[in-house]
Protein backbone atom coordinates (compact mmCIF):
# COMPACT_ATOMS: atom_id res chain seq x y z
CA UNK A 1 0.00 0.00 0.00
CA UNK A 2 1.06 3.56 -0.65
CA UNK A 3 2.07 5.79 2.28
CA UNK A 4 -1.12 7.19 3.52
CA UNK A 5 0.35 10.44 3.01
CA UNK A 6 -0.19 10.18 -0.60
CA UNK A 7 -2.81 11.01 -2.43
CA UNK A 8 -5.33 7.45 -2.97
CA UNK A 9 -4.92 6.54 -6.61
CA UNK A 10 -5.69 3.15 -7.56
CA UNK A 11 -5.63 1.46 -11.03
CA UNK A 12 -8.12 -0.75 -12.70
CA UNK A 13 -6.37 -3.16 -15.80
CA UNK A 14 -8.45 -5.34 -17.27
CA UNK A 15 -6.99 -7.25 -20.31
CA UNK A 16 -9.28 -7.88 -23.23
CA UNK A 17 -9.69 -11.60 -24.11
CA UNK A 18 -10.17 -14.77 -22.74
CA UNK A 19 -7.02 -15.21 -20.46
CA UNK A 20 -5.66 -18.77 -19.13
CA UNK A 21 -4.52 -18.75 -15.38
CA UNK A 22 -1.00 -18.92 -16.42
CA UNK A 23 -0.96 -15.21 -18.62
CA UNK A 24 -3.29 -14.21 -15.70
CA UNK A 25 0.16 -15.12 -13.36
CA UNK A 26 2.02 -13.89 -15.85
CA UNK A 27 0.23 -9.70 -15.85
CA UNK A 28 0.18 -9.81 -12.47
CA UNK A 29 4.60 -10.65 -12.05
CA UNK A 30 4.76 -7.70 -14.63
CA UNK A 31 2.56 -5.60 -13.05
CA UNK A 32 4.22 -5.71 -9.46
CA UNK A 33 7.59 -4.53 -11.38
CA UNK A 34 5.23 -1.14 -11.53
CA UNK A 35 3.61 -0.69 -8.04
CA UNK A 36 4.06 -2.43 -4.80
CA UNK A 37 0.48 -3.62 -4.51
CA UNK A 38 -1.40 -5.42 -7.43
CA UNK A 39 -4.56 -6.92 -6.56
CA UNK A 40 -6.06 -9.65 -9.14
CA UNK A 41 -9.76 -10.33 -9.27
CA UNK A 42 -9.46 -13.52 -11.52
CA UNK A 43 -12.60 -14.43 -11.37
CA UNK A 44 -14.09 -10.49 -12.78
CA UNK A 45 -10.43 -10.78 -14.96
CA UNK A 46 -9.30 -7.82 -13.99
CA UNK A 47 -6.32 -6.04 -11.76
CA UNK A 48 -6.26 -3.51 -9.30
CA UNK A 49 -2.91 -1.44 -8.58
CA UNK A 50 -2.26 0.82 -6.03
CA UNK A 51 -0.70 3.85 -7.96
CA UNK A 52 -0.46 6.25 -5.05
CA UNK A 53 2.56 8.74 -5.64
CA UNK A 54 3.79 6.94 -8.76
CA UNK A 55 3.23 10.16 -11.06
CA UNK A 56 6.25 11.65 -9.33
CA UNK A 57 8.52 8.74 -10.63
CA UNK A 58 6.62 8.35 -13.94
CA UNK A 59 5.93 12.17 -14.93
CA UNK A 60 2.34 12.12 -15.54
CA UNK A 61 0.19 9.55 -14.94
CA UNK A 62 -0.37 9.17 -18.37
CA UNK A 63 2.98 8.44 -18.63
CA UNK A 64 2.48 5.54 -15.99
CA UNK A 65 -0.40 4.27 -17.69
CA UNK A 66 1.27 4.31 -21.11
CA UNK A 67 4.26 2.53 -19.57
CA UNK A 68 2.59 0.04 -17.82
CA UNK A 69 -0.10 -1.26 -21.06
CA UNK A 70 3.43 -1.75 -22.83
CA UNK A 71 4.62 -3.36 -20.35
CA UNK A 72 1.65 -6.20 -20.38
CA UNK A 73 2.00 -6.60 -23.52
CA UNK A 74 -1.58 -7.68 -24.47
CA UNK A 75 -4.69 -5.51 -25.78
CA UNK A 76 -5.99 -4.09 -22.26
CA UNK A 77 -7.73 -1.48 -20.86
CA UNK A 78 -6.91 0.77 -17.68
CA UNK A 79 -8.41 3.38 -15.67
CA UNK A 80 -6.97 5.72 -12.65
CA UNK A 81 -8.86 6.92 -10.55
CA UNK A 82 -9.10 7.78 -6.10
CA UNK A 83 -11.11 4.71 -5.50
CA UNK A 84 -11.56 1.07 -6.70
CA UNK A 85 -15.08 1.86 -8.35
CA UNK A 86 -14.33 5.02 -10.01
CA UNK A 87 -10.88 3.44 -11.35
CA UNK A 88 -13.13 0.04 -12.89
CA UNK A 89 -15.48 2.35 -14.69
CA UNK A 90 -12.76 4.61 -16.14
CA UNK A 91 -11.31 0.78 -17.38
CA UNK A 92 -14.44 0.18 -18.72
CA UNK A 93 -15.89 3.03 -20.37
CA UNK A 94 -11.93 4.23 -22.30
CA UNK A 95 -11.68 5.08 -25.61
CA UNK A 96 -10.28 2.61 -27.71
CA UNK A 97 -7.79 4.66 -29.08
CA UNK A 98 -6.16 5.65 -26.07
CA UNK A 99 -6.41 2.56 -24.05
CA UNK A 100 -6.68 4.58 -21.12
CA UNK A 101 -8.59 7.31 -19.08
CA UNK A 102 -7.48 9.43 -16.12
CA UNK A 103 -10.29 10.76 -13.79
CA UNK A 104 -8.64 13.36 -11.75
CA UNK A 105 -11.99 13.72 -9.40
CA UNK A 106 -14.28 10.72 -8.74
CA UNK A 107 -17.29 12.29 -7.93
CA UNK A 108 -17.47 14.59 -10.98
CA UNK A 109 -15.57 11.85 -13.48
CA UNK A 110 -18.75 9.85 -12.20
CA UNK A 111 -21.53 12.21 -12.36
CA UNK A 112 -22.61 11.98 -16.28
CA UNK A 113 -22.47 8.33 -16.16
CA UNK A 114 -25.76 6.48 -16.07
CA UNK A 115 -26.82 4.73 -13.17
CA UNK A 116 -26.90 1.34 -14.03
CA UNK A 117 -23.60 0.92 -13.69
CA UNK A 118 -23.92 1.28 -9.97
CA UNK A 119 -24.29 -1.79 -8.05
CA UNK A 120 -27.83 -1.22 -7.14
CA UNK A 121 -30.60 -3.96 -7.22
CA UNK A 122 -32.93 -3.68 -10.00
CA UNK A 123 -35.97 -2.67 -7.90
CA UNK A 124 -33.67 0.18 -6.60
CA UNK A 125 -32.93 1.26 -10.15
CA UNK A 126 -36.58 1.34 -10.70
CA UNK A 127 -37.37 3.70 -8.08
CA UNK A 128 -34.49 5.89 -9.30
CA UNK A 129 -35.88 5.44 -12.65
CA UNK A 130 -39.27 6.26 -11.03
CA UNK A 131 -38.14 9.06 -9.81
CA UNK A 132 -36.84 11.22 -12.84
CA UNK A 133 -33.02 10.20 -11.78
CA UNK A 134 -30.97 9.66 -14.66
CA UNK A 135 -26.58 9.51 -13.81
CA UNK A 136 -24.93 9.01 -11.08
CA UNK A 137 -24.59 12.77 -10.32
CA UNK A 138 -27.91 13.22 -9.55
CA UNK A 139 -28.41 9.92 -7.03
CA UNK A 140 -24.85 11.01 -5.96
CA UNK A 141 -26.70 14.57 -4.80
CA UNK A 142 -29.35 12.75 -2.18
CA UNK A 143 -28.58 12.76 1.28
CA UNK A 144 -27.69 9.34 3.08
CA UNK A 145 -30.72 9.31 4.84
CA UNK A 146 -32.75 9.78 1.87
CA UNK A 147 -31.09 6.86 0.24
CA UNK A 148 -31.87 4.77 3.70
CA UNK A 149 -35.18 5.84 3.08
CA UNK A 150 -35.99 5.32 -0.54
CA UNK A 151 -34.12 2.30 -1.16
CA UNK A 152 -32.62 1.11 1.93
CA UNK A 153 -29.57 -0.15 3.76
CA UNK A 154 -28.51 -1.95 1.12
CA UNK A 155 -27.91 1.00 -1.09
CA UNK A 156 -25.70 3.16 1.32
CA UNK A 157 -22.44 1.74 -0.12
CA UNK A 158 -23.67 2.16 -3.97
CA UNK A 159 -24.65 5.88 -2.93
CA UNK A 160 -20.92 6.21 -1.67
CA UNK A 161 -19.42 4.90 -4.41
CA UNK A 162 -21.22 7.60 -6.50
CA UNK A 163 -20.03 10.34 -4.16
CA UNK A 164 -16.37 9.15 -4.84
CA UNK A 165 -16.06 8.00 -1.47
CA UNK A 166 -14.85 4.40 -1.89
CA UNK A 167 -12.62 3.23 0.86
CA UNK A 168 -11.50 0.04 -0.28
CA UNK A 169 -7.93 -0.47 -0.21
CA UNK A 170 -6.22 -2.20 -3.05
CA UNK A 171 -5.36 -6.19 -1.32
CA UNK A 172 -1.41 -6.88 -2.43
CA UNK A 173 -0.82 -10.09 -3.19
CA UNK A 174 2.39 -11.83 -1.21
CA UNK A 175 4.86 -13.39 -3.76
CA UNK A 176 4.66 -17.11 -3.36
CA UNK A 177 8.02 -18.47 -4.07
CA UNK A 178 10.09 -21.58 -2.44
CA UNK A 179 13.41 -22.01 -4.04
CA UNK A 180 16.39 -24.28 -4.01
CA UNK A 181 19.72 -24.65 -5.52
CA UNK A 182 22.80 -26.93 -5.82
CA UNK A 183 25.96 -26.62 -7.83
CA UNK A 184 28.08 -29.73 -8.30
CA UNK A 185 31.56 -30.41 -7.27
CA UNK A 186 32.18 -31.16 -11.18
CA UNK A 187 30.14 -30.56 -13.95
CA UNK A 188 27.10 -33.11 -14.32
CA UNK A 189 26.08 -33.94 -17.55
CA UNK A 190 24.16 -37.35 -16.74
CA UNK A 191 20.82 -37.20 -16.81
CA UNK A 192 19.74 -39.61 -14.45
CA UNK A 193 21.75 -37.77 -11.89
CA UNK A 194 20.20 -34.37 -13.37
CA UNK A 195 16.75 -35.37 -12.49
CA UNK A 196 18.09 -36.80 -9.35
CA UNK A 197 19.52 -33.89 -8.17
CA UNK A 198 16.32 -31.67 -9.64
CA UNK A 199 13.90 -34.01 -7.94
CA UNK A 200 15.27 -33.72 -4.32
CA UNK A 201 15.86 -29.76 -4.62
CA UNK A 202 12.19 -29.23 -5.37
CA UNK A 203 11.79 -31.66 -1.83
CA UNK A 204 14.11 -29.13 -0.40
CA UNK A 205 12.17 -26.31 -1.97
CA UNK A 206 9.07 -27.99 -0.78
CA UNK A 207 9.94 -27.92 2.82
CA UNK A 208 9.13 -24.00 2.58
CA UNK A 209 5.81 -24.70 1.82
CA UNK A 210 3.07 -24.28 5.04
CA UNK A 211 2.69 -28.09 6.11
CA UNK A 212 0.88 -29.85 4.94
CA UNK A 213 3.02 -29.82 1.97
CA UNK A 214 1.37 -32.28 -0.12
CA UNK A 215 -2.29 -30.68 0.59
CA UNK A 216 -0.98 -27.71 -1.60
CA UNK A 217 -1.21 -27.25 -5.17
CA UNK A 218 1.77 -25.56 -7.26
CA UNK A 219 1.02 -23.69 -9.88
CA UNK A 220 4.44 -22.89 -11.69
CA UNK A 221 7.53 -24.96 -11.28
CA UNK A 222 10.68 -23.34 -13.22
CA UNK A 223 14.08 -25.54 -13.49
CA UNK A 224 17.21 -23.17 -14.19
CA UNK A 225 20.67 -24.26 -14.81
CA UNK A 226 23.89 -22.92 -15.06
CA UNK A 227 26.10 -24.77 -17.88
CA UNK A 228 29.89 -24.95 -18.35
CA UNK A 229 30.21 -22.52 -20.67
CA UNK A 230 28.34 -20.10 -18.57
CA UNK A 231 24.95 -19.79 -20.37
CA UNK A 232 21.49 -20.24 -18.36
CA UNK A 233 19.19 -23.00 -19.44
CA UNK A 234 16.10 -22.17 -18.32
CA UNK A 235 12.54 -24.21 -18.74
CA UNK A 236 9.19 -23.71 -16.64
CA UNK A 237 6.57 -25.21 -16.67
CA UNK A 238 2.92 -25.04 -15.26
CA UNK A 239 2.11 -28.11 -12.33
CA UNK A 240 -1.58 -27.12 -11.02
CA UNK A 241 -1.17 -30.10 -8.97
CA UNK A 242 -0.06 -31.59 -5.23
CA UNK A 243 3.78 -31.76 -5.42
CA UNK A 244 3.77 -35.85 -5.37
CA UNK A 245 6.97 -37.72 -6.80
CA UNK A 246 5.54 -39.38 -9.02
CA UNK A 247 4.47 -35.73 -10.50
CA UNK A 248 7.01 -33.87 -10.47
CA UNK A 249 9.59 -36.83 -11.97
CA UNK A 250 7.92 -36.79 -14.82
CA UNK A 251 7.56 -32.86 -15.03
CA UNK A 252 11.05 -32.81 -14.07
CA UNK A 253 12.21 -34.98 -16.78
CA UNK A 254 10.70 -33.64 -19.35
CA UNK A 255 12.42 -30.13 -18.87
CA UNK A 256 15.34 -31.94 -18.49
CA UNK A 257 15.04 -33.34 -22.04
CA UNK A 258 15.53 -30.38 -23.51
CA UNK A 259 18.87 -30.21 -22.21
CA UNK A 260 20.14 -33.24 -23.34
CA UNK A 261 20.92 -32.33 -26.54
CA UNK A 262 22.67 -28.99 -25.55
CA UNK A 263 25.77 -31.83 -24.70
CA UNK A 264 27.23 -29.71 -21.89
CA UNK A 265 28.02 -30.23 -18.32
CA UNK A 266 25.90 -28.55 -15.64
CA UNK A 267 27.90 -26.60 -12.91
CA UNK A 268 24.63 -25.24 -10.65
CA UNK A 269 21.22 -26.18 -10.79
CA UNK A 270 17.91 -24.42 -9.46
CA UNK A 271 14.49 -25.14 -8.80
CA UNK A 272 11.77 -22.33 -7.96
CA UNK A 273 8.06 -23.04 -6.93
CA UNK A 274 5.99 -20.21 -7.72
CA UNK A 275 2.37 -20.05 -6.21
CA UNK A 276 0.34 -22.44 -4.96
CA UNK A 277 -3.19 -23.13 -3.68
CA UNK A 278 -5.04 -26.07 -1.70
CA UNK A 279 -5.09 -29.19 -4.35
CA UNK A 280 -8.67 -30.80 -4.69
CA UNK A 281 -9.40 -33.36 -2.21
CA UNK A 282 -7.15 -31.78 0.60
CA UNK A 283 -8.96 -28.56 1.28
CA UNK A 284 -10.24 -29.52 4.74
CA UNK A 285 -6.62 -29.82 6.18
CA UNK A 286 -5.89 -26.85 4.90
CA UNK A 287 -9.38 -24.60 5.86
CA UNK A 288 -8.84 -26.05 9.02
CA UNK A 289 -8.90 -22.51 11.20
CA UNK A 290 -7.44 -20.52 8.15
CA UNK A 291 -10.58 -18.60 7.45
CA UNK A 292 -11.05 -18.03 11.43
CA UNK A 293 -7.49 -17.25 11.42
CA UNK A 294 -7.05 -14.85 8.55
CA UNK A 295 -10.08 -12.89 10.30
CA UNK A 296 -8.95 -12.46 13.39
CA UNK A 297 -4.80 -11.90 11.89
CA UNK A 298 -6.99 -8.68 9.83
CA UNK A 299 -9.20 -7.87 13.39
CA UNK A 300 -5.32 -7.77 15.50
CA UNK A 301 -3.70 -5.37 12.97
CA UNK A 302 -6.43 -2.61 12.97
CA UNK A 303 -7.00 -2.83 16.70
CA UNK A 304 -2.90 -2.80 17.14
CA UNK A 305 -2.89 0.05 14.20
CA UNK A 306 -5.90 1.66 16.20
CA UNK A 307 -4.45 1.23 19.96
CA UNK A 308 -0.82 0.76 20.34
CA UNK A 309 0.64 -2.83 19.53
CA UNK A 310 1.42 -3.42 22.94
CA UNK A 311 -2.13 -3.80 23.94
CA UNK A 312 -2.48 -6.66 21.42
CA UNK A 313 -0.70 -9.31 22.17
CA UNK A 314 -0.18 -13.30 21.46
CA UNK A 315 0.81 -16.02 23.38
CA UNK A 316 3.44 -18.48 22.51
CA UNK A 317 4.56 -21.74 23.97
CA UNK A 318 8.44 -21.37 25.40
CA UNK A 319 9.58 -24.49 26.24
CA UNK A 320 7.05 -26.76 27.34
CA UNK A 321 9.45 -28.32 30.03
CA UNK A 322 10.28 -25.30 31.57
CA UNK A 323 10.17 -25.93 35.32
CA UNK A 324 8.44 -22.45 35.91
CA UNK A 325 5.13 -21.10 34.17
CA UNK A 326 5.99 -18.28 33.20
CA UNK A 327 9.47 -19.72 31.66
CA UNK A 328 6.92 -22.20 29.51
CA UNK A 329 4.90 -19.42 27.93
CA UNK A 330 5.32 -16.26 26.79
CA UNK A 331 3.36 -12.73 25.81
CA UNK A 332 4.23 -10.90 22.55
CA UNK A 333 3.26 -8.16 21.17
CA UNK A 334 1.14 -8.67 17.92
CA UNK A 335 2.82 -8.16 14.66
CA UNK A 336 1.59 -9.17 11.27
CA UNK B 1 -56.21 -16.33 1.83
CA UNK B 2 -58.34 -14.81 4.34
CA UNK B 3 -59.83 -11.66 3.76
CA UNK B 4 -57.92 -10.11 7.02
CA UNK B 5 -54.82 -11.71 5.39
CA UNK B 6 -54.84 -10.16 1.97
CA UNK B 7 -55.70 -6.39 3.54
CA UNK B 8 -52.56 -6.43 5.86
CA UNK B 9 -50.39 -8.18 2.77
CA UNK B 10 -51.90 -4.91 0.83
CA UNK B 11 -50.88 -2.67 3.97
CA UNK B 12 -47.47 -3.75 4.22
CA UNK B 13 -47.03 -3.33 0.54
CA UNK B 14 -48.49 -0.17 0.29
CA UNK B 15 -46.19 1.17 3.23
CA UNK B 16 -42.94 -0.61 1.38
CA UNK B 17 -43.71 1.00 -1.83
CA UNK B 18 -44.21 4.58 -0.36
CA UNK B 19 -41.48 4.53 2.19
CA UNK B 20 -38.82 2.14 1.08
CA UNK B 21 -38.43 -1.67 2.21
CA UNK B 22 -36.53 -0.89 4.99
CA UNK B 23 -39.36 0.72 5.97
CA UNK B 24 -41.15 -1.98 7.83
CA UNK B 25 -40.50 -5.57 8.30
CA UNK B 26 -42.46 -9.03 9.16
CA UNK B 27 -41.58 -10.12 12.74
CA UNK B 28 -39.78 -13.47 12.98
CA UNK B 29 -38.39 -15.96 15.40
CA UNK B 30 -35.27 -17.09 14.86
CA UNK B 31 -33.49 -20.10 16.71
CA UNK B 32 -30.43 -18.90 18.96
CA UNK B 33 -27.53 -20.82 17.79
CA UNK B 34 -25.53 -21.96 21.74
CA UNK B 35 -21.93 -22.47 21.95
CA UNK B 36 -21.68 -25.54 24.42
CA UNK B 37 -18.86 -24.99 27.19
CA UNK B 38 -18.04 -28.90 27.40
CA UNK B 39 -19.31 -29.23 30.87
CA UNK B 40 -22.17 -31.41 30.76
CA UNK B 41 -23.65 -31.04 33.96
CA UNK B 42 -23.62 -26.71 32.81
CA UNK B 43 -24.75 -27.63 29.57
CA UNK B 44 -27.87 -28.88 30.63
CA UNK B 45 -28.63 -26.29 32.89
CA UNK B 46 -28.50 -24.00 30.31
CA UNK B 47 -30.07 -25.73 27.72
CA UNK B 48 -27.29 -26.33 25.47
CA UNK B 49 -24.55 -23.68 26.85
CA UNK B 50 -24.11 -19.83 25.89
CA UNK B 51 -25.90 -18.30 23.13
CA UNK B 52 -24.01 -16.84 20.20
CA UNK B 53 -25.08 -13.15 19.62
CA UNK B 54 -25.88 -12.18 22.92
CA UNK B 55 -23.96 -11.07 26.60
CA UNK B 56 -23.58 -13.68 29.30
CA UNK B 57 -22.37 -13.47 32.87
CA UNK B 58 -20.12 -15.05 35.06
CA UNK B 59 -20.71 -13.85 38.56
CA UNK B 60 -18.63 -14.63 41.49
CA UNK B 61 -15.73 -14.25 43.65
CA UNK B 62 -11.66 -15.81 43.05
CA UNK B 63 -10.96 -19.64 42.89
CA UNK B 64 -14.90 -20.45 42.17
CA UNK B 65 -14.44 -21.60 38.52
CA UNK B 66 -15.57 -18.49 36.30
CA UNK B 67 -12.57 -18.30 34.51
CA UNK B 68 -12.40 -22.01 34.11
CA UNK B 69 -16.00 -22.34 32.39
CA UNK B 70 -14.62 -18.92 30.56
CA UNK B 71 -11.76 -20.86 29.09
CA UNK B 72 -13.82 -23.67 28.24
CA UNK B 73 -15.80 -21.92 26.28
CA UNK B 74 -12.74 -20.18 24.09
CA UNK B 75 -11.62 -23.86 23.31
CA UNK B 76 -15.45 -24.99 22.33
CA UNK B 77 -15.34 -22.00 20.17
CA UNK B 78 -11.93 -22.94 18.60
CA UNK B 79 -13.07 -26.58 18.43
CA UNK B 80 -16.52 -26.50 17.47
CA UNK B 81 -17.28 -23.33 15.98
CA UNK B 82 -14.24 -22.59 13.77
CA UNK B 83 -13.82 -19.49 15.70
CA UNK B 84 -10.93 -17.00 17.01
CA UNK B 85 -11.02 -16.59 20.15
CA UNK B 86 -10.28 -13.01 22.30
CA UNK B 87 -9.48 -12.58 25.75
CA UNK B 88 -9.70 -8.84 27.13
CA UNK B 89 -7.30 -9.20 30.15
CA UNK B 90 -8.23 -5.41 31.81
CA UNK B 91 -5.85 -7.09 35.30
CA UNK B 92 -2.75 -7.99 32.95
CA UNK B 93 -2.89 -11.17 35.16
CA UNK B 94 -4.16 -14.06 32.53
CA UNK B 95 -2.56 -16.94 33.09
CA UNK B 96 -1.79 -18.82 29.60
CA UNK B 97 -0.64 -22.09 30.95
CA UNK B 98 -4.50 -22.60 32.33
CA UNK B 99 -5.74 -21.01 29.27
CA UNK B 100 -4.01 -24.25 27.34
CA UNK B 101 -4.84 -26.44 30.24
CA UNK B 102 -8.65 -25.85 29.28
CA UNK B 103 -7.75 -26.79 25.63
CA UNK B 104 -7.40 -23.18 24.16
CA UNK B 105 -5.27 -23.13 20.74
CA UNK B 106 -2.30 -20.39 20.93
CA UNK B 107 -2.68 -19.85 17.33
CA UNK B 108 -6.26 -18.75 17.13
CA UNK B 109 -6.00 -16.88 20.52
CA UNK B 110 -5.77 -12.89 21.23
CA UNK B 111 -5.01 -11.40 24.00
CA UNK B 112 -6.27 -7.63 24.46
CA UNK B 113 -4.26 -5.79 27.29
CA UNK B 114 -6.00 -2.08 27.79
CA UNK B 115 -4.93 0.13 30.00
CA UNK B 116 -7.72 0.45 32.27
CA UNK B 117 -11.28 -0.73 32.07
CA UNK B 118 -12.36 2.65 29.72
CA UNK B 119 -9.82 1.63 27.67
CA UNK B 120 -10.97 -2.15 27.94
CA UNK B 121 -14.73 -1.38 26.45
CA UNK B 122 -13.15 1.01 24.27
CA UNK B 123 -11.05 -2.03 22.76
CA UNK B 124 -13.82 -4.13 23.40
CA UNK B 125 -16.14 -1.82 20.79
CA UNK B 126 -13.62 -1.62 18.15
CA UNK B 127 -13.37 -5.94 18.27
CA UNK B 128 -17.40 -5.97 17.80
CA UNK B 129 -17.58 -3.05 15.33
CA UNK B 130 -14.76 -4.89 13.30
CA UNK B 131 -17.98 -7.76 12.70
CA UNK B 132 -14.94 -10.44 13.23
CA UNK B 133 -16.80 -13.96 14.72
CA UNK B 134 -15.23 -15.20 17.85
CA UNK B 135 -16.06 -15.89 21.19
CA UNK B 136 -14.74 -12.70 23.79
CA UNK B 137 -13.61 -13.20 27.87
CA UNK B 138 -13.98 -9.90 29.47
CA UNK B 139 -11.93 -10.29 32.45
CA UNK B 140 -13.26 -8.87 34.38
CA UNK B 141 -15.66 -6.53 35.83
CA UNK B 142 -15.17 -5.38 39.45
CA UNK B 143 -18.41 -4.66 40.99
CA UNK B 144 -17.29 -2.61 43.86
CA UNK B 145 -15.00 -0.54 41.83
CA UNK B 146 -17.79 0.04 39.70
CA UNK B 147 -19.97 0.85 41.95
CA UNK B 148 -17.58 3.69 43.44
CA UNK B 149 -17.01 5.29 40.07
CA UNK B 150 -20.83 6.36 38.23
CA UNK B 151 -18.65 7.68 35.72
CA UNK B 152 -17.45 4.40 34.51
CA UNK B 153 -20.87 2.17 35.32
CA UNK B 154 -22.36 5.30 32.87
CA UNK B 155 -19.97 4.31 30.03
CA UNK B 156 -20.47 0.92 30.58
CA UNK B 157 -24.12 1.09 30.16
CA UNK B 158 -24.11 2.80 26.90
CA UNK B 159 -21.23 -0.06 25.85
CA UNK B 160 -23.71 -2.61 26.41
CA UNK B 161 -26.51 -0.43 24.66
CA UNK B 162 -24.40 0.10 21.51
CA UNK B 163 -22.87 -3.51 21.62
CA UNK B 164 -26.36 -5.08 21.62
CA UNK B 165 -26.72 -5.02 18.01
CA UNK B 166 -23.32 -5.27 17.00
CA UNK B 167 -23.17 -9.15 18.91
CA UNK B 168 -26.24 -10.05 16.85
CA UNK B 169 -24.73 -8.99 13.73
CA UNK B 170 -21.26 -11.01 14.34
CA UNK B 171 -22.99 -13.96 16.24
CA UNK B 172 -20.14 -13.91 18.82
CA UNK B 173 -20.13 -14.90 22.47
CA UNK B 174 -18.87 -12.47 25.00
CA UNK B 175 -18.72 -13.81 28.70
CA UNK B 176 -18.11 -11.15 31.51
CA UNK B 177 -16.21 -12.34 34.47
CA UNK B 178 -17.67 -10.18 37.21
CA UNK B 179 -16.09 -9.78 40.67
CA UNK B 180 -18.27 -10.00 43.22
CA UNK B 181 -18.79 -8.24 46.54
CA UNK B 182 -18.19 -10.59 49.15
CA UNK B 183 -21.65 -12.16 51.09
CA UNK B 184 -24.06 -11.77 51.53
CA UNK B 185 -24.75 -9.45 48.52
CA UNK B 186 -22.97 -12.47 46.30
CA UNK B 187 -25.38 -11.93 43.58
CA UNK B 188 -25.49 -7.71 42.97
CA UNK B 189 -28.31 -6.60 40.79
CA UNK B 190 -27.55 -2.87 40.16
CA UNK B 191 -24.91 -3.43 37.44
CA UNK B 192 -26.39 -2.88 33.63
CA UNK B 193 -25.06 -6.44 32.76
CA UNK B 194 -28.20 -7.60 35.20
CA UNK B 195 -30.69 -6.45 32.34
CA UNK B 196 -28.58 -7.08 29.09
CA UNK B 197 -27.32 -10.35 29.70
CA UNK B 198 -28.97 -13.54 28.40
CA UNK B 199 -27.29 -16.24 30.72
CA UNK B 200 -25.81 -14.88 34.58
CA UNK B 201 -24.24 -17.38 36.48
CA UNK B 202 -23.43 -17.64 40.19
CA UNK B 203 -20.25 -19.44 41.20
CA UNK B 204 -20.04 -20.05 44.80
CA UNK B 205 -16.73 -21.65 45.68
CA UNK B 206 -17.65 -24.70 48.41
CA UNK B 207 -14.81 -26.69 48.77
CA UNK B 208 -10.86 -27.50 47.97
CA UNK B 209 -10.06 -31.02 46.80
CA UNK B 210 -7.24 -32.41 48.09
CA UNK B 211 -5.60 -35.97 47.39
CA UNK B 212 -3.64 -36.48 50.36
CA UNK B 213 -1.52 -33.12 51.47
CA UNK B 214 -2.02 -32.10 47.83
CA UNK B 215 -4.78 -29.52 46.28
CA UNK B 216 -5.55 -30.72 43.40
CA UNK B 217 -8.74 -28.62 42.65
CA UNK B 218 -11.69 -27.09 43.84
CA UNK B 219 -15.96 -27.69 44.16
CA UNK B 220 -18.43 -25.26 43.20
CA UNK B 221 -21.71 -24.18 42.99
CA UNK B 222 -23.28 -22.90 40.05
CA UNK B 223 -26.56 -20.88 39.74
CA UNK B 224 -28.41 -20.00 37.31
CA UNK B 225 -29.80 -16.65 37.80
CA UNK B 226 -31.12 -15.42 34.57
CA UNK B 227 -31.70 -17.73 31.13
CA UNK B 228 -33.47 -15.93 28.23
CA UNK B 229 -33.65 -18.74 26.32
CA UNK B 230 -34.49 -21.28 28.90
CA UNK B 231 -35.68 -22.19 32.70
CA UNK B 232 -33.28 -20.40 35.32
CA UNK B 233 -32.91 -21.60 39.12
CA UNK B 234 -31.14 -24.36 38.57
CA UNK B 235 -28.26 -25.49 40.54
CA UNK B 236 -25.29 -27.55 39.79
CA UNK B 237 -22.35 -29.11 41.30
CA UNK B 238 -19.28 -28.73 39.70
CA UNK B 239 -15.44 -30.03 40.22
CA UNK B 240 -12.38 -28.42 38.86
CA UNK B 241 -9.09 -30.87 38.54
CA UNK B 242 -5.45 -29.25 38.41
CA UNK B 243 -4.37 -31.63 35.99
Amino acid sequence: MSHPALPRRIACLCPAGPLAEEDFVQIGDTLQRYSPAVEDDIAASLFYIDAGGLNRLYESEGRWSETVLAAVGRPARLGLAGGKFAAWLAARTVQPQTGYQVAAQDRSFLAPLPLHWLPLSAEAQRRLRLLGLSTIGQFAAWREVQVLEQLGPGSVVAHRWARGLDERPVQGRCRQMAQAYHTFEAPEGRHEALLEATVRLAQRALRDLPPPQAAWAIKRVSLEAILVNGEVFRRSCWLGAAPLPQTLRPLLAGMLGDLRGAGMGVDEVGICLLGWDAAAGRQLNLFDHTGARAQMEQTLQELADKHSPGCVMQADLLDARAPLSAERFGLRAYRL
Amino acid sequence: MTQRKRILEQTVAAMQLRYGPAALKRASVKPVAVLPSGIAPLDRALAGGFPCGRFSELLGRGSAGQFTVAARVLAQAQQAGQMAAYYVDVDAAVDVEALVRCGVRLDLLAILRPHGLGHALTMTDDLLRMGSLGAVVFDRLDYPLLLADRGVLKRLECALRNWTPLLSRSQSVLLFITETPPLPCACPEGLPLASFASIRLAFEHQAWLSRGSRVVGFASRVTVLKNKSGPSGQTVSLRFLVT
